[in-house]
């Protein structure tokens, strides 16, 4: 008997207990708009197929649809990368730091190391939670020399779980062992040799506040769960629940663009016509090239069936 | 039978707690875990709460005085500088209230204002934190630097945060009508910059969970000093050493000072570590004026006895 009031007692204590990670029930409530799969943690799992479509997305696909259901702040630039030509794409695991504390630094170890299972240095405590198709996304508060918390050891690691690169608001170190990765697609502020510190009795500056809380990267907000799409130097942050609408506008557009040029090409239309509001001749027109190509297209043809189900012409 | 009624209960208490969800304000649980090295007295919320004595005195410290004892103490990310400052003849000294501001979500911010009308909290989520502060508290926001459409306050939040706390406050983003918050007897603001635009395309995301602003991580319950050079931010544990600590530097330099125009001792026997003959002299100057020991005589007791001085 007073084992299992023991036991409860310690279930009780997890409950009370929190960490620098948040927690599920927190998870739960910033993301009410994803009906999808989550991770036993909670945070939104977007599908494999979804995100392996998304690697044809431009940016400027993603904005005009975040932007036309008011998500005005989900995107940053200003960065240096890893393969430039190379898209990034995964779901957001987020970490904050913010300038050292002795006290907190103390407190979060003892915690980390005593209660949750934490190993060595706070900043591979949210690396160890990566999982394929993440992507890992820091606010390291811009910090430059003393600042980078990933060199190659860590970088090796963050590739060896989750196959992608990160997005990082500050420095890292290594930048050539990063490089040789091969396809460590990468979005950071700078490099530099130096490292952080974090000895809470000696050189400190970086403390880890938050794994997976919601995250500041410039002027997007970024929250766990978020689809990640890195191209051309820019990095925008999905909401889960947009990514389809994201990546079917996305599709449709490309599909329009692909039938608008070849047939601007072969001079059957004029420009005037195309850059237009098409007619329901070329509307027609369209449907019947989709039917014809619909084993050719950069679209999975189930997904083109779906379209033209839902066309009148 | 019993077992049953012990899971029962198990669930429900875990039930009542899952219902919290999202915090707006940071857990009194959590608060205490990170401010564990502070022993005193604290709020209902679990916020440190240093003496008023102590926040008073504060006032009258210098920003080096309180960075060197702290530097000392391994605390190197405590200062803050390049800030416009409104009504800056007057230092900002009080407890600190934090807010975290960032830009606009839909998806996450219908949660919160929804939450937040659970929790009674009324109007728009900015003027939240100012609703909690009491007097001698300084709320300290970070709005991420963001000026034109960041702006936190104008005079009439301003009216009421003064009311609250007759202090002022540090912001990490701008105000607007600077010319009604300057005509706030004793208000003092240190903030990032002047916009007539308002508040727009930003969410409150917490109050009192640890904030950057610029070099320094604050907590809440942290003691706040602002004077013309910038703000400095000292953990409560640390507020007593760092303020007798100063009083003590402010007290032995005054001595100094008044024996070196006497022509009593040289400049090199006052800027070296003293003999016994000068720290003797020191204790019955002091003893013989009070009114230049801002500390209790306890608390000179103490430093007299603890300290290699």
């Amino acid at each position: 008997m007073k084992k299992i009031i023991g036991f409860f007692a310690l279930l009780l204590m997890s409950t009370f207990a929190w960490g620098q990670q948040i927690s599920k029930e927190e998870m739960l409530f910033l993301t009410p708009l994803w009906k999808g799969e989550r991770f036993a943690d909670g945070r939104p799992k977007v599908s494999d197929a979804l995100l392996q479509r998304l690697k044809s997305v431009t940016l400027e696909e993603a904005w005009a649809v975040l932007k036309n259901e008011n998500f005005k702040h989900n995107y940053e630039d200003g960065w240096q990368t890893i393969n430039p030509d190379s898209v990034l794409v995964g779901r957001a695991l987020t970490a904050t730091f913010m300038p050292g504390r002795p006290d907190i630094q103390r407190v979060i170890d003892d915690r980390g190391h005593s209660k949750d299972g934490r190993i060595k240095s706070q900043n591979s405590w949210p690396i160890d939670m990566l999982v394929k198709g993440d992507v890992y996304v820091v606010d390291q508060f811009g910090a430059h020399e003393d600042g980078p918390t990933i060199g190659d050891n860590l970088g090796n690691s963050i590739y060896a779980k989750t196959g992608n690169g990160i997005v990082y608001n500050g420095a890292v170190r290594d930048i050539n062992g990063l490089k040789e990765l091969g396809r460590f697609t990468s979005f950071f502020r700078t490099y530099h040799p130096s490292h952080h510190l974090n000895n809470p009795d000696g050189e400190l500056n970086t403390t880890l506040v938050g794994i997976n809380t919601p995250t500041r990267i410039g002027k997007a907000t970024v929250i766990p769960g978020d689809v990640v799409l890195g191209r051309d130097g820019g990095v925008i942050f999905i909401p889960p629940h947009l990514l389809e609408k994201v990546v079917k506008t996305s599709e449709i557009v490309r599909l329009r663009d692909m039938f608008g040029h070849q047939r601007l090409r072969e001079q059957k239309y004029t420009p005037g016509q195309i850059d237009n509001r098409w007619s329901e001749e070329i509307e027609k027109d369209f449907s019947k090239w989709l039917n014809d190509k619909i084993d050719k297209l950069p679209v999975p043809k189930a997904q083109i069936q779906e379209f033209l189900k839902g066309r009148t012409w | 039978m019993k077992i049953k009624a012990i899971i029962v209960f198990y669930l429900a208490i875990s039930l009542s707690f899952m219902s919290l969800g999202q915090n707006i304000q940071m857990p009194k649980e959590m608060i205490m875990t990170y401010s564990q090295a502070w022993k005193g007295e604290r709020f209902p919320d679990g916020r440190p709460r240093v003496s008023d004595d102590l926040v008073k005195r504060l006032a009258n410290i210098s920003i080096e005085e309180a960075w060197g004892v702290m530097r000392g103490e391994g605390y190197e990310s405590q200062f803050e500088g390049n800030w416009q400052i409104i009504n800056p003849n007057k230092p900002l000294a009080g407890r600190v209230v934090t807010a975290q501001y960032m830009p606009m979500r839909p998806d996450v911010n219908t949660p919160i204002m929804e939450k937040g009308k659970s929790e009674n909290r009324k109007g728009s989520s900015n003027s939240w934190p100012i609703d909690l502060l009491q007097e001698n508290d300084v709320y300290v926001a970070d709005g991420y630097g963001k000026i034109i459409d960041g702006t936190l306050i104008g005079d009439n939040l301003g009216n009421s945060i003064y009311a609250k706390s007759k202090t002022g406050v540090v912001f990490d983003a701008g105000i607007r009508d600077l010319e009604g918050l300057e005509e706030i007897d004793g208000f003092v603001g240190f903030v990032r910059g002047v916009d007539p635009s308002f508040i727009k395309n930003e969410m409150l995301t917490g109050i009192n969970y640890p904030i950057r602003i610029g070099r320094a991580t604050v907590m809440p319950g942290d003691l706040i000093l602002g004077k013309r050079e910038g703000v400095i931010f000292i953990p409560a544990h640390l507020a007593e050493k760092v303020i007798t600590t100063a009083e003590f530097i402010g007290m032995t330099d005054a001595f100094g000072h008044l024996r070196l125009k006497q022509g009593k001792y040289t400049p090199g026997q006052i800027d070296q570590k003293w003999t016994d003959d000068i720290k003797a002299d020191f204790v019955k100057w002091i003893d013989e004026n009070p009114d230049k020991r801002p500390m209790s005589k306890s608390e000179l007791a103490k430093i007299l006895k603890d300290k290699n001085w």
